[in-house]
């Protein structure tokens, strides 16, 4: 039933495009999101610069084991990165071998841009500059209720000002590689961009019951819907000339179908937990010491409830966190007070340097690494403890992916990227607190794979076809690629799916 | 020729007719939702009607049907008008929708009208679709009866109800019971099979089943529609009404009399079938049934009021149906006669012959006659037939409808026109008969009695009727694939001396009706 609401809303999203599909295919019917008064589904997109940070290549910390197979139980270390992880092991799945496949047909010869550009819109990029959406935007367009909805909101998780690097403004991307939606940084004022509407209180009184005319008439488009996949099936049998005459029908069902917008399905109840936080209960923003990072584990917190209130709240279906840090301050909370090693240098500049790129666990790096996994099991936790009007966690509706720009970043490295995935359980059918080493795919497979567990059917995202087809092949970043023999010019940029 | 069981043949092949999916009409539909739901719900006047024009008179072409850009909607107005009554009634015809609604409640309502509706049992995918309807309209908040309101809506608008479509049957194949069933109810009775009908579906391609369910139906009632319609479409006597009349020179022709108009004309045709008429008598019986308003028309002594009467009229003046007043207003203008109209039905529906299209300039032409004042029919369709390039078809035609001019745009009898002068019903209508090899022969006679009497017993008359049950029953033209069967009809006719029921029980047992072919 709602696959009819989905699959109308998909068509209709992708620019009106059904009257120009064949017959059948218009007729066909496709997997969408779901969109039912069970709790909705969601997605929360957690990104990172500078990929696994140590390495290249078996000189990493990141990779919890070198095959597929379970990660350790709660309460032990994934490995040696990923340490904060432990109490939360049984909730992830971690990925190796994901490429970033169509960053090779960038010439852009900056280390980072056609990266980041590149990470979550899987588009072609106009050298160093982004073409398509991020993988949030495209999420977030269908998930949403309805247009009034905030649509992938992108929420900083560090308190450094906004330097305009290309790891802040060219990852999260709309239409076209349009900047994303960025939320205010200023915890107190994302508060109240977030829960203005929000209204917290006795319940507003329930609406008329509705007549049966109401209810005809607001079910037109689905029933319309319905009828037109029944002509598909019912034309089946038929002659050529009969099939002929009833596809017809069907088309002028489809034509008035679009004339009746699917009303949404009444919004679920808020979750006894939807608790938009208090502007006073978060730190003054404009304290000096704020923006050099000494609170960042402060901030972190204040953002990331932010975040998990405006989902539990349904302000918005698709929130990211976006560690956008990627020169300086770094991680002053992490290490004892005044001696950061990333206050007088910064993380950009420490990955490429800081120790032997063969050293496979400088202390440093890893500790400040473990900021993020810090806040990521802190997200999950949270996502966790929320529980929705059936009685399920909010996390288990809620699929949350934790990617970076690059794979190692000390070499501007585009393969084997650092994919951690948590939450909706049920989209995992091989289970969860696992580590996956399968065959090289891409990050189109990646986010093709989360759009179906989102509940779409997509097979690919992004740019398709081979390196050449799709922009053209460069061999810039060929050398430090670490795949011998995979990226030529007729590599495709999909592989299939995930061992999931 | 026929068969021991029955069947009727012209060599040792099968003969299937060609046939396409179509729509409903608006009379099966409103047919159809009665009797699928017991005359509890009303079908909705939004159902859209039929486009165009039919090519062989007959309602139930697929093209006529076809729905138009707007007609999805209409469609869809129309299945929730009938939708929006379910909740008063649904208690009357599912009672477990008071004392245990739920999904097997719904299930004992698909059991019986989902089976009438589509008239077979519903398939698993066929029940689930409707189950998620009613299943959605629950998750919604709906009530048990709105949801079931919710399916019907859906139900109304799927194919399996909207069309009679038939599995694909490439060169030809025998149809199964259940597609037996759905031709022969809606070609019987305009409407879905009956409950006894379904019953016997199963064995329906067994003739003698098929016979006698044909049999059983064409005695009921419900049949008299379907018998009317073949009649009114085949004469081309649509239901008239005031409007379709000058008030001014018919000032008498109300709603009430153009009711009992169309009523008396409905009366007879029925009569003619049901109690034994032939081509003969339905070409030239003086029967007529009358009302007050019908017995006043035609200047007879009434029936009680509210009854209708068999009466005998004058059989100098009226001849059968043709003389029927329904049928000689509808072939007629406003407030004029038509000869054309009228020799047009003798010609290419009673005789079946193929007339071309009038030149597109033909009113032009028909405006700049040279013509006498006060002119009668007879010197109008002399100025007609003189031009060169309407003669073809005029001299054809006129002569017949000629013959009727003694008849005015209601139908009344009359013998002088509105001028004074009066009116000369004698001609000769030429070539009748002909066939490749055989000239027609011309036909004289002093009146419209005298030729319809000569083509009571015209050949070519009984030919074309049995053509025109065929394309009635097929519901497109007939092509020279169909010969067997209508030769198998047109024998059927002869050799019961032109009793009309014959016809249609024998096109019920060709090929062309229990086979068919794509197109």
């Amino acid at each position: 039933m709602s696959q009819r609401i989905d699959r109308r809303r998909f068509l209709i999203g992708s620019g009106g495009s059904l009257l120009a599909l064949p017959m059948l295919e218009a007729l066909a019917p496709r997997t969408a999101f779901a969109q039912t008064a069970a709790p909705p589904r969601r997605l929360v997109v957690v990104f990172h610069p500078h990929g696994r940070v140590v390495g290249p290549g078996s000189n990493e910390n990141w990779s919890p084991r070198t095959t597929t197979g379970p990660l350790p139980g709660v309460g032990t270390a994934p490995s040696v990165a990923l340490a904060a992880l432990a109490p939360i092991s049984n909730e992830i799945v971690t990925l190796s071998n994901i490429d970033n496949i169509v960053r090779h047909t960038s010439g852009d010869p900056d280390g980072h841009a056609s990266a980041s550009a590149t990470c979550m819109t899987c588009v072609v990029p106009n050298g160093g500059n982004a073409r398509g959406p991020s993988i949030d935007y495209v999420a977030g367009l269908r998930l949403r209720s309805s247009p009034a909805q905030k649509m992938a909101i992108v929420i900083p998780a560090q308190a450094a000002p906004f330097d305009n690097s290309v790891t802040e403004n060219n990852v999260f991307l709309g239409a076209n590689g349009t900047p994303g939606n960025y939320q205010a940084i200023d915890p107190a004022q994302l508060i109240r961009d977030l829960f203005a509407s929000v209204q917290v209180g006795p319940p507003p009184p329930p609406p008329p019951t509705p007549t049966l005319n109401d209810r005809l008439t607001a079910r037109r488009g689905s029933i319309l819907d319905a009828v037109a996949k029944g002509f598909t099936s019912f034309r089946a049998g038929l002659n050529s000339a009969d099939r002929a005459r009833l596809d017809q029908h069907a088309q002028f069902i489809r034509d008035t179908e679009l004339r009746y917008p699917t009303v949404p399905p009444t919004p679920p109840p808020l979750p006894q937990s939807c608790a938009p936080p208090s502007t006073g209960s978060v730190p003054n923003y404009d304290w000096p010491s704020f923006r050099k990072g000494e609170h960042d584990d402060v901030f972190a917190q204040t953002q990331i409830e932010s975040l998990v209130q405006a989902l539990a709240c349904d302000v918005t279906r698709t929130a990211s966190l976006n560690f956008w840090a990627a020169g300086d301050p770094g991680f002053v909370t992490e290490f004892a007070p005044a001696n950061s090693p990333y206050i007088g240098g910064n993380w950009h500049a420490s990955i490429h340097g800081d120790g032997s790129p063969n050293d496979p666990s400088p202390a440093s790096l890893t500790k400040g690494f473990g900021f993020y996994a810090k806040y990521y099991t802190r997200l999950i936790q949270r996502l966790a403890a929320i529980q929705e009007t059936d009685g399920s966690r909010m996390l288990d509706n809620t699929l949350v992916v934790w990617v970076s720009d690059l794979g190692y970043g000390s070499g501007h490295y585009c393969y084997n990227y650092p994919v951690v995935l948590a939450g909706m359980k049920s989209a995992f059918p091989k289970g969860q607190g696992r580590h996956v080493v399968g065959q090289v795919n891409s990050l189109g497979d990646l986010y093709a794979q989360v759009l179906r567990m989102l509940g779409g059917s997509d097979t690919t995202y992004g740019s398709t076809g081979t390196l050449a087809t799709a922009g053209g092949f460069s061999t810039n970043f060929l050398p430090q690629m670490g795949r011998p023999g995979l990226i030529n010019k007729d590599t495709p940029l999909h592989f299939g799916p995930l061992d999931l | 020729m026929q068969t021991p069981n029955g069947r009727y043949v012209c060599n040792d092949k099968v003969h299937p007719a060609a046939t396409q999916a179509r729509r409903l009409t608006a009379t099966e539909y409103q047919n159809a939702i009665s009797d699928a739901f017991d005359g509890r719900l009303t079908a909705s006047t939004k159902y859209p009607g039929s486009v165009g024009k039919s090519v062989t008179g007959f309602s139930t072409e697929a093209v006529f049907n076809d729905i138009g850009a707007g007609g999805a909607e209409q469609l869809m107005f129309a299945a929730e008008d009938v939708a929006l009554q379910v909740p008063g009634v649904l208690t009357q015809m599912v009672p477990c929708a008071s004392s245990a609604p739920g999904e097997p409640c719904v299930n004992t309502f698909l059991d019986k009208y989902g089976t009438r509706a589509y008239r077979r049992p519903l398939s698993t995918a066929e029940r689930n679709e409707l189950l998620d309807e009613y299943r959605a309209g629950v998750a919604s908040g709906a009530s048990f009866a709105e949801s079931m309101a919710m399916l019907v809506d859906h139900l109304l608008q799927m194919p399996q109800f909207l069309y009679l479509a038939e599995a694909a049957a490439g060169t030809g194949r025998a149809l199964d019971g259940y597609e037996l069933a759905s031709r022969l109810s809606f070609m019987l009775t305009d409407s879905i099979p009956d409950d006894a009908l379904l019953a016997a579906a199963p064995n329906l391609t067994s003739p003698a089943t098929l016979t006698a369910q044909a049999t059983r139906l064409l005695a009921a009632a419900k049949a008299n529609t379907a018998i009317a319609r073949f009649f009114r479409e085949w004469t081309g006597t649509f239901r008239v009404s005031p409007g379709d009349k000058d008030q001014t020179a018919f000032p008498f022709f109300d709603a009430a009399t153009a009711k009992s108009m169309n009523d008396s004309f409905d009366r007879f045709v029925v009569d003619q079938l049901r109690n034994q008429g032939t081509v003969r008598t339905l070409l030239r019986s003086t029967d007529a049934f009358v009302d007050a308003n019908m017995a006043s028309f035609f200047g007879v002594a009434a029936p009680p009021p509210g009854q209708w009467a068999k009466v005998s009229l004058d059989a100098r003046r009226y001849s059968g149906v043709v003389t029927q007043p329904a049928m000689l207003a509808s072939l007629a203008h406003s407030s004029e006669t038509s000869f054309v109209f009228r020799g047009r039905f003798i010609r290419k529906h009673l005789l079946c012959e193929n007339l071309g299209a009038p030149p597109a300039d033909a009113q032009s032409i028909f405006g700049s006659l040279p013509l006498p004042p006060n002119p009668t029919g007879k010197d109008i369709s002399a100025a007609v037939v003189a031009r060169a390039e309407c003669s073809g078809c005029h001299s054809l035609m006129n002569p017949a409808g000629l013959a009727f001019e003694q008849f005015d745009a209601v139908g009344r009898y009359r013998t002088t026109y509105g001028s004074g002068k009066t009116i000369d019903p004698s001609g000769v209508l030429p070539s009748v008969g002909g066939r490749p090899g055989v000239a027609g022969r011309d036909l004289s006679f002093a009146d419209q009695t005298a030729m319809m009497d000569q083509l009571a017993s015209e050949p070519q008359v009984t030919t074309c009727l049995a053509t025109q049950v065929f394309r009635f029953t097929v519901s497109r033209m007939d092509t020279p694939d169909d010969v067997c069967a209508i030769q198998g009809i047109g024998d059927a006719l002869t050799a019961s001396g032109g009793t009309l029921s014959q016809a249609i029980m024998a096109m019920v047992s060709t090929d062309a009706f229990t086979h068919r072919s794509d197109l």
